[in-house]
């Protein structure tokens, strides 16, 4: 796996939604700095509102920056001949509701460049994929919302894309459908196109996803490799078949032996979704502090509120700011 | 409606349009570069002729296979919107519509001038409406529920957008309007031939000669048909009962009918030709003699001597082969010795000339006056100007660019230049007597007879060899009495070339209709690039109603034409009650006043220049009046209008899509 060539380059991403006369309403994206690397699956989390939406559309050149630059495959966010290998599922299914499933594949496939035969080839295949074939002649007017949620993403694969941008593409989709859907993105993995992926169920983004970022109100407050952000560093977890209360006595005194004491005693978490309040908590609790990938150029001048790397705890968030900071290698997430 | 002739020559008017486009694109790019300096710095032009860039390249790569998937889905959407129930508007119109239609009068043309109108007006007026709503919903309600996020995430260029969505209206569009045409068509057929139940026609079947008259009302039906001054009458109850009593009479009075119907139903075709006048002495002159009419409408030429009318009738070199050239004039006689002579007749005489006109060019390309110009050889000229001799060339001109000026032919554009116009041939036609109240009918045949005055002899010609090489005919006509006077006004001696078929007519103003629509649609389309819905649509409906009338007043602020001054100085006019026709003090506050109304006048120039002229498309009165559609008068510039407003569009839908975020706000 090449993982090193950027898919995607966001440099001091900002963006400002603006009212009809030009007043700022919400600054949505706060100087985001990031690459996607080919082959891999990235994930984009964050609160509602956080600003992954927009980063999306800013990738596709439907939003524009307010500053910042944006490369995606190479290419300006707004060149069109990049959608060529681009597909993307949006956060709601905006589809024409008039067409049925077979009408709406073919219209999307059009717009690609493909034969006639690889059009109607890819037609069936994608509709027998995403499990429309019962319904691939009624019109999405009578689809229910998981129903528009799959023809939403054979939509977004219909051209074979080596890019997928995922707005959530597990809301509305039945226990089955997400399992399909998680399988589906691996399986993306394998045939090397890269991925992209916003969603709020951490279980299936930590399963699946190989880096993730963490967007709080519009600001980078994470990145890295799933297992490095969740390896914490100050601590030590053993896991063990079940203990009766005597061991777990005999195992506490073993320990304080050693000078560690026993924090808790549980059953193992789902990690991510700790990092993740966790996180959100603390950009909380210290607005303003801010991650900052090592090769992002400074633009420390133009923001009221820069990287806040003052005396550190032992957060493992923290952990990475410094070391990203203090050194300049390549990121702990580069190999 | 106009039959003058005008020329239209697409060359030129492209020419034009291309030098306005182009001065107004550069203004944009100059304003766009200006702004775009103030907003990046010195990356702003750069940026600027980047996006230019990209719309060339847009354009380039157009794609048909796109274009067309954003069409049909955008004829999809029209037709699962339910646009087609306009059809059952237009249905319900036509069952009933000729109940209200009907002329009280029963009088067969204005019978048929009401349908053919009535049927035209419907199909605009039904399809407008339609057609407006959808082109401007479209794309505003593809933004506002972002399906078009889906669309321009692919590969579909803005280009393909606007013109996909123009072509999709427009294929819905024209279906409607073909099939309401055709439909259309057969009723004013239907409804004319059930109105024509009192007619009397002459058919010749089998080389015999029958005349067929037809009589029908409430008490029955009568049919007398004529052959060699036999009469047979047959009488039925009705039509359906004539039908069963004597199939042959009846289908011999549908054929006649049939005849008759044509007569009502045609597309006739006449050409007006430019007026001016011999004198007593034989040198041109502008008017005839006035007689002591105030009104001077009609100018009078002098029986018996040199006055003569001519008229040279432009652009018929194309239809010189046809048998069938009719010349219709009706002329006003002024009789100077009434009493007995009242009812002697007045004798008319047409001569067919062929005139070359000439004028002359030095090696610089500067004319010549022909009064200057000798004869230098077989094809050689020279003249003498400014004290030294001159080789000159001798250049064709049309009769339109030629006009009388102090008792000569001039230049219309240098009246100092003198043309040469020879006469290089010349056909009498026999005299005949003029109606004095009705219309003289003179048939031209492509072959002419006629008494050559030298030889004494008679001789044939054919009429194409009476057209000069600018498709021109001159027409002279002398009063052959002397002592009356003969009045004469440019419409009334026309020629009437052989009449189309009305479904000829009734097609090319279908076809107006058409081009009319497309203009909206495109105008529609664009305006929704940049607009919400219900704004879009006012402004193509504003483009609609300015365009109509309106723009005539702009023409004439923007010309000075009206008094009281630009916009500004009217307004204080008003306010400070100063008199129209008095002058302003010459103070600075109203220097002030006139260079910001100098300003606004070319803001009005502007958009009288930006809003398409549909005073173009008006060809209804053409064809209800039993008049073909004529090319250059109506049918050219309707084209033209609306193929100069595709590119501008394309070009302003473009960047409507490209240089704002297509996100509902
Ligand atoms: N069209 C818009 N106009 C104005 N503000 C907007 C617009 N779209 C988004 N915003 C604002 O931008 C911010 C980021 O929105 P965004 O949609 O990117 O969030 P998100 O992370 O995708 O949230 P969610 O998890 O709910 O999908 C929010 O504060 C939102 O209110
Ligand atoms: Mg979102």
């Amino acid at each position: 796996m090449d993982t090193n060539e950027a898919v995607i380059k966001i440099r001091n991403l900002s963006k400002s939604y603006r009212d009809f006369w030009g007043l700022e309403k919400v600054q949505a994206l706060k100087s985001l700095s990031l690459d996607v690397h080919k082959g891999e699956i990235f994930g984009l989390l964050g609160p509602n509102g956080s600003g992954k939406t927009t980063t999306m559309k800013l990738l596709l050149g439907l939003l524009f920056p307010s500053s910042g630059e944006v490369t995606i495959l190479g290419e300006s966010a707004n060149n069109v001949e990049k959608n060529e290998r681009i597909g993307y599922l949006p956060e709601e299914s905006y589809l024409y509701k008039f067409l049925n499933a077979e009408e709406t594949l073919d219209f999307y496939g059009r717009l690609f460049n493909m034969t006639k035969a690889e059009r109607h080839r890819r037609i069936d295949h994608y509709i027998d994929l995403v499990g429309l074939n019962h319904a691939r002649h009624r019109q999405l007017k009578e689809y229910s919302k998981g129903m528009t949620r799959r023809i939403g993403l054979a939509q977004a694969l219909i051209n074979d894309p080596d890019l997928v941008l995922l707005d959530e593409p597990t809301t509305g989709l039945d226990p089955l459908g997400t399992r399909d859907m998680k399988d589906l993105i691996l399986k993306l993995r394998d045939e090397g196109k890269t991925v992209v992926m916003c969603s709020h169920l951490l279980a299936d983004v930590q399963n699946v996803c190989d880096r993730i970022a963490i967007l709080y109100e519009g600001e980078l407050k994470e990145l890295g490799r799933v297992e490095d952000l969740l390896k914490e560093q100050g601590r030590t977890q053993l896991m063990t078949s079940r203990l009766d209360e005597a061991a777990i006595t005999e195992v506490r005194q073993v320990l304080e032996k050693h000078g560690a004491s026993v924090e808790t005693v549980d059953h193992p978490t789902s990690t991510l979704e700790e990092l993740f309040l966790k996180t959100v908590q603390e950009s909380r609790d210290r607005p303003g502090r801010r991650f900052v990938p090592e090769d992002a150029p400074a633009d420390a001048s133009e923001e009221e509120s820069v990287e806040d790397v003052g005396p550190s705890d032992d957060s493992p968030a923290d952990a990475a700011v410094e070391s990203q900071a203090a050194s300049n290698q390549e990121s702990p997430d580069a190999d | 409606m106009s039959f003058d002739y005008e020329p239209f020559d697409f060359l030129v008017e492209a020419g034009n349009w291309a030098i306005r486009l182009g001065s107004f694109l550069l203004l944009v790019v100059v304003l766009a570069c200006l702004l775009s300096l103030q907003k990046h710095k010195t990356a702003g032009p750069r940026l600027v002729f980047s996006w230019i860039q990209r719309f060339l390249r847009d354009l380039m790569q157009v794609s048909f296979r796109r274009v067309g998937a954003i069409a049909q889905l955008t004829f999809r959407e029209s037709v699962r919107r339910k646009a087609l129930w306009v059809f059952g508007i237009f249905a319900l119109l036509f069952m009933f519509g000729s109940w209200f239609l009907d002329d009280p009068n029963n009088r067969v043309d204005l019978q048929v001038k009401n349908y053919i109108s009535f049927v035209l007006t419907a199909i605009t007026w039904l399809i407008l409406p339609v057609v407006i709503l959808l082109s401007c919903w479209g794309l505003p309600e593809d933004i506002r529920n972002r399906s078009l996020h889906t669309v321009v995430t692919k590969p579909a260029r803005k280009t393909e957008i606007v013109i996909g969505r123009v072509v999709g209206f427009g294929t819905l569009m024209t279906i409607l309007v073909l099939i309401m045409g055709v439909a259309g068509f057969f009723w004013i057929d239907r409804e004319v031939a059930h109105s024509l139940n009192t007619f009397s026609e002459t058919l010749v079947e089998g080389g015999v000669e029958k005349s067929v008259a037809m009589v029908s009302g409430d008490d029955g039906v009568t049919v007398t048909v004529t052959v060699d001054e036999a009469p047979t009458v047959t009488t039925a109850a009705s039509r359906s009962a004539l039908r069963q009593e004597s199939p042959e009479v009846y289908e011999l009075a549908e054929r006649a009918r049939l005849k008759a119907l044509n007569r009502f139903l045609v597309a006739k075709r006449p050409v007006y030709g430019i007026l001016s006048f011999k004198g007593a002495d034989g040198r041109p002159t502008e008017k005839g003699v006035n007689t002591g009419d105030v009104w001077e409408y009609r100018t009078y030429i002098e029986g018996g001597n040199q006055w003569r009318a001519i008229w040279d009738f432009e652009n018929v070199g194309d239809e010189s082969g046809s048998d069938s050239w009719l010349l219709e004039s009706s002329f006003e006689a002024f009789r100077t010795h009434k009493g007995n002579d009242i009812s002697k007749s007045l004798l008319l005489q047409y001569s067919l000339t062929r005139v070359r006109r000439r004028v002359f060019q030095d090696a610089t390309g500067r004319m010549i006056s022909a009064a200057v110009v000798r004869k230098a050889g077989d094809e050689a000229f020279e003249a003498h100007v400014d004290g030294q001799t001159v080789s000159v060339q001798p250049v064709s001109v049309s009769a339109r660019a030629v006009e009388v000026r102090d008792n000569r032919y001039v230049l219309v554009s240098d009246p100092l230049v003198v043309v040469d116009m020879t006469e290089e041939l010349r056909v009498p036609l026999s005299s005949f007597n003029i109606s004095e109240f009705g219309e003289n009918v003179t048939a031209l045949k492509s072959e002419i007879d006629f008494y050559d005055q030298e030889s004494g002899e008679s001789k044939k010609l054919k009429l194409e060899d009476l057209i000069n090489d600018q498709g021109e005919l001159r027409i002279e006509v002398a009063c052959l009495d002397s002592g009356q006077y003969l009045g004469m006004a440019r419409r009334d001696l026309f020629i009437k070339l052989p009449s189309n078929r009305f479904v000829v007519g009734y097609s090319k103003a279908i076809f107006t209709v058409w081009l009319m629509l497309v203009l909206v649609v495109t105008l529609g389309v664009t305006s929704s690039c940049f607009l919400k819905g219900p704004i879009a649509m006012l402004l193509t409906f504003n483009f609609l109603i300015v365009g109509q009338g309106f723009r005539q007043f702009l023409e004439k602020i923007v010309g000075g034409e009206v008094d009281g001054g630009g916009p500004l100085e009217s307004i204080i006019r008003i306010v400070r009650q100063i008199n129209l026709t008095d002058d302003l003090p010459d103070t600075l506050f109203y220097n002030a006043v006139a260079t910001i109304d100098e300003f606004l006048n070319q803001g009005l120039f502007i958009v009288q220049n930006i809003i398409p002229d549909f005073r173009n498309f008006r060809v209804a009165p053409y064809v209800a009046n039993g008049f073909d559609v004529p090319w250059s008068q109506a049918l050219a510039p309707s084209i033209g209008v609306t193929l100069a407003y595709l590119i501008p569009c394309l070009i302003v839908g473009y960047y409507s899509l490209s240089l704002r975020e297509l996100e509902h706000k």
